[in-house]
């Protein structure tokens, strides 16, 4: 129980305040939305969301300031916080010590779990594809404390290099995948260089603007990058030289040939998996090497 | 010359909204030293905020156009202020006094936010409104080519012009400014004197929004069309033209805008339009290598 008594006005009041501003911004934004129509914009009212949102927040408000109020739990100093997230942090990290093995070993077994389907690699994939993203990116800004914006321009380099010089000079997938790691590693020499004189928010905004720049120099050199179309027809991979097709010409092989399995189009889609499991595991290796 | 003197004339206007915007980012970075992506944002709600009230005011009857944009800019003024002044709150106060880029990362998620908050609630197409203010001058005209300046032009720049008198007065000679200035450069010793920090911070956030709304408004009058990504291009380059000008300086700030609304019109007008957005960026990544103070900012001293 709490030793004074409460202040109900007080509490009002502030509540009386939050609903206000909530007020204001929801007012005009929610309250009314432009809507095109013959002959030009129209405006159509919401003022029931208004109603709710401004509601809300009087009452959240007004629920916390209550709480605030008759809270017996005494403040957690600066000192207590910190040593409890150190122990929260040394469970997690017993924990990974555990479960990273047995998840890693559950990445491996995936594909042939009986819930998989394709949504589920395809899903699988495109998550190995992130924690790659977030590796290479944990070397720049966590390591190097350098909060780099414009990561996501190498992102577009890499993709790029292996679509033209598919497209272009028929390179395969396999030569391909070290030749666009040079690339964007070329790319981010290019970039280092200026950038790294900045520290901080500079480099932040200076990056973030390289990569805008890289954005719009691939949406508007459309003799190169094909604009806003994009590239299409770029060749998918092979399993080292086995194209996954149903047909091939008559003397060569593919996948399903070679090990004598029936045709199947999840043969490309796991392989392509097991393809990003294993460079995202090289990345995880040698980024707890550098560290 | 005809064709130089109409762009010196279309990247002046240009120039004075992306100063307006400036103003925000150069405030908000002298006084508590973060670079506040959101605002770029914010002078998008200010631009929807500004639209909707010319529609309420157009289903209210009321077409007289100069009390109409009188009481657009008033309302803009004040809805886009309460969102400056809750983005402060919620993202950036809980923040001070974490380690120095936590508010930047926070800032950013601000900014997807105000943008997919106006994108469903507003819809993502673009939004056109009628022209407001039609005619102007010819001021020459020679081989066909009529150089014209438009009252809209006339009314953009005026306005910019007022409302830095105004704000160079209020930073200079009220207690607000005096706070501000103190804030600036000490805060610590600033709250020991008395001044109200975390507010002065709030009403610094509240000013920029509202320059950024005025910015908004004749970003929507003069192109008649908005959505709800304008924020993030004028953003970055109003940061760039705060860059320029010295960031933390008031004059750097507007003399940065035009500079780069002219740069702009003329890379348009002289090279390619495509490329306009990477001239800019070029421009703010040579003056961030070559000289970080900008071009009226004081070199800044390492404090011990």
């Amino acid at each position: 129980m709490a030793d004074k008594p409460v202040d109900f006005i007080a509490i009002a009041k502030e509540a009386g305040l939050a609903s206000l501003v909530a007020l204001g911004l929801t007012l005009f934004m929610l309250g009314t939305q432009t809507v095109d129509r013959r002959g030009g914009l129209v405006l159509e009212y919401r003022w029931p969301w208004v109603v709710a949102s401004v509601i809300a927040v009087f009452v959240g408000r007004a629920a916390f300031a209550y709480w605030r109020e008759t809270r017996t739990i005494k403040i957690a100093s600066a000192e207590e916080r910190r040593s409890a997230a150190d122990r929260a942090g040394a469970r997690v990290q017993t924990f990974a010590k555990f479960a990273g093995p047995l998840l890693v070993g559950f990445a491996f077994i995936l594909p042939f779990l009986p819930f998989s389907n394709r949504y589920v690699v395809d899903i699988a994939t495109l998550v190995l594809t992130y924690v790659m993203l977030g590796w290479g990116l944990n070397i720049v800004v966590g390591l190097a404390g350098l909060l780099d914006l414009g990561y996501v321009a190498f992102y577009a380099v890499g993709a790029y290099s292996y679509a033209l010089l598919a497209i272009h000079f028929d390179f395969s997938f396999w030569l391909a995948l070290p030749l666009a790691g040079i690339l964007a590693a070329f790319a981010g020499i290019l970039l280092g260089f200026p950038v790294l004189r900045l520290r901080g928010d500079y480099l932040a905004i200076v990056t973030l603007g390289f990569g805008e720049m890289i954005r719009i120099i691939l949406l508007n050199w459309y003799q190169f990058t094909g604009g806003p179309d994009g590239l299409s027809g770029v060749p998918r991979p092979s399993f080292f030289g086995l194209p996954f097709k149903r047909s091939v010409p008559e003397g060569t092989e593919s996948f399903s040939t070679f090990f004598s399995l029936d045709y199947s189009s999840m043969h490309r889609i796991i392989f392509l998996y097991y393809l990003i499991l294993l460079l995202a595991l090289v990345t995880n290796y040698f980024t707890l090497r550098v560290r | 010359m005809e064709y130089f003197v109409q762009q010196l004339i279309n990247g002046l206007t240009l120039g004075a909204i992306y100063g307006l915007i400036a103003i925000g980012y150069t405030m908000v970075y002298g006084i508590i030293g973060m670079i506040n992506f959101a605002h770029g944002d914010v002078f998008m709600i200010g631009a929807f905020v500004a639209l909707i009230s010319f529609l309420v005011l157009g289903a209210v009857g009321l077409t007289w156009v100069p009390l109409a944009l009188f009481i657009v800019l008033i309302v803009a003024m004040l809805i886009t202020a309460v969102y400056g002044w809750t983005v402060e709150r919620l993202a950036y106060r809980p923040l001070r006094g974490s380690f120095r880029l936590a508010p930047l990362i926070s800032a950013i998620g601000m900014s997807i936010f105000l943008q997919n908050y106006v994108q469903i609630l507003q819809g993502a197409r673009v939004r056109p409104m009628q022209p407001l203010i039609q005619g102007g001058f010819n001021i020459m005209e020679r081989d066909g080519f009529t150089v014209s300046l438009s009252y809209l032009q006339i009314v953009i720049v005026l306005v910019t012009v007022v409302l830095m008198a105004a704000f160079s007065l209020l930073i200079a000679r009220t207690a607000l400014g005096r706070a501000q200035r103190a804030c600036e450069q000490d805060r610590v010793m600033a709250s020991l004197l008395g001044i109200n920090v975390d507010r002065t911070i709030s009403l610094t956030f509240v000013m920029g929004a509202m320059l950024a709304a005025v910015a908004g408004l004749m970003f929507l009058v003069y192109y008649g069309v908005i959505d709800f990504f304008i924020g993030f291009l004028a953003g970055i380059k109003a940061f760039t033209a705060a860059v320029l000008g010295g960031i933390g300086s008031l004059p750097g700030a507007m003399l940065g805008g035009i500079l780069i609304g002219l740069i702009e019109t003329m890379w348009s007008a002289y090279f390619t339009i495509e490329y306009k957005d990477v001239a800019a960026f070029s421009i703010l990544v040579l003056v961030l290598i070559f000289r970080p103070t900008g071009l009226l900012g004081k070199p800044e001293v390492e404090k011990v």
